[in-house]
């Protein structure tokens, strides 16, 4: 199962900057566009910034975190789940 | 560059066509034999298209239609044994969802009041004191839940319950069943059209009065069929099946399959 990384309500650009590095590693090392490994970050209930955590596991497969991406991620969280905001 | 490969097991049992005054159950009986009444049928035995152990795409049984998932962190886990021993697809309740666009399948689901059927076989694994929010197995619909229909998992009060989401002009209405714990392995209908029911394990159903005015933009598997996907499962799905209003008889063959597609 994704864990994700929650970024503070004021940090949208670090959060945009780890999930790109995180798309690009997976372009290049594990599948080429068009797939891509996490959405643009999400607002969650709490107006802060999520996107899926890039390590432990990726395509069910135990995965390496890549050190540039640990390093995107120093404004974030790691998080077993999130909550969205309601849907209506 | 990941290693992709197609799964697909063979259909097991099965029998031909057969006339409906004359459908009659057996060793093998499968939703197929429902014929032009079965739409689509996902089912974690077949069509799985892996990446590692994610799911990517999943074909039904009926038209081959593809649920699509290309972003890998929103991708749900397929195991030949996950499902108490049987084939299963695990969402993981954050973002995990497969999405048909498929023109074919979407052109031939029932829309606005026109009576169809949603059938799930489900783990739901959302714990009750984690609260109230909806989760959805499955959906079709438009831009948002005013024009959906689904079937999920609910909390009203204290006990995971198994609901039915159904737009009407301009509301959504949830028969929601008040009989089952609607925690680990179930069989879940959705009877939808003019008014809408659901029964759960073959149980009595609940039901809501209201013509449903719903759509057919997108279905998709482990979430809401929103134009943003929200309300994402937890748990797993066997078989997710659309058809069109069932027989009596053509029902209580599904139920009787269903239920023993639980694993319990």
């Amino acid at each position: 199962m994704s864990k994700v990384v929650i970024f503070p309500a004021g940090k949208l650009t670090q959060a945009e900057a780890y999930a790109d590095a995180c798309n690009q590693h997976f372009n290049a090392n594990i599948e080429p566009l068009p797939a891509s490994f996490t959405y643009p970050p999400r607002i969650d209930a709490f107006g802060q910034w999520v996107t899926v955590y890039y390590g432990e596991i990726v395509n069910g497969l135990p995965f390496e975190e890549p050190a540039e991406c640990l390093a995107l991620r120093a404004d974030g969280v790691l998080h077993e789940n999130v909550v969205w905001p309601p849907e209506e | 560059m990941a290693r992709k490969h197609g799964f697909c097991r063979p259909h097991v049992g099965g029998m031909a066509a057969i006339a409906s005054t004359t459908i009659k159950e057996g060793v093998g009986w499968t939703p197929l034999v429902l014929g032009s009444d079965l739409l689509a049928w996902w089912d974690a035995g077949a069509g799985i298209s892996l990446s590692g152990s994610s799911v990517t795409a999943w074909a039904d049984r009926k038209g081959g239609y593809l649920a699509e998932q290309s972003l890998s962190g929103s991708r749900p886990l397929w195991s030949e044994t996950s499902f108490n021993g049987a084939p299963g697809v695990t969402f993981d309740g954050n973002d995990d969802e497969v999405t048909c666009t498929a023109a074919a399948l979407l052109a031939a689901l029932p829309t606005g009041a026109a009576a169809g059927e949603l059938w799930l076989v489900g783990q739901q694994s959302e714990l009750a004191v984690s609260g109230s929010i909806t989760k959805i197995a499955m959906a079709y619909g438009g831009a948002d839940g005013f024009s959906r229909r689904a079937i999920g998992r609910g909390r009203p009060s204290t006990v995971n319950r198994a609901l039915v989401s159904v737009g009407v002009s301009g509301l959504i209405n949830t028969p929601t069943d008040e009989t089952v714990d609607f925690s680990s392995r179930h069989l879940v209908r959705g009877v939808i059209g003019n008014g809408a029911t659901i029964y759960v394990d073959g149980g009595p159903g609940t039901s809501v009065a209201g013509a449903s005015t719903t759509s057919a933009a997108r279905l998709r598997l482990g979430s809401s069929a929103n134009t943003a996907a929200s309300a994402f499962w937890k748990g797993l799905i066997r078989d997710a099946i659309f058809t069109l209003p069932l027989s009596t008889e053509k029902a209580a063959l599904m139920q009787t399959w269903g239920l023993t597609r639980r694993m319990l």
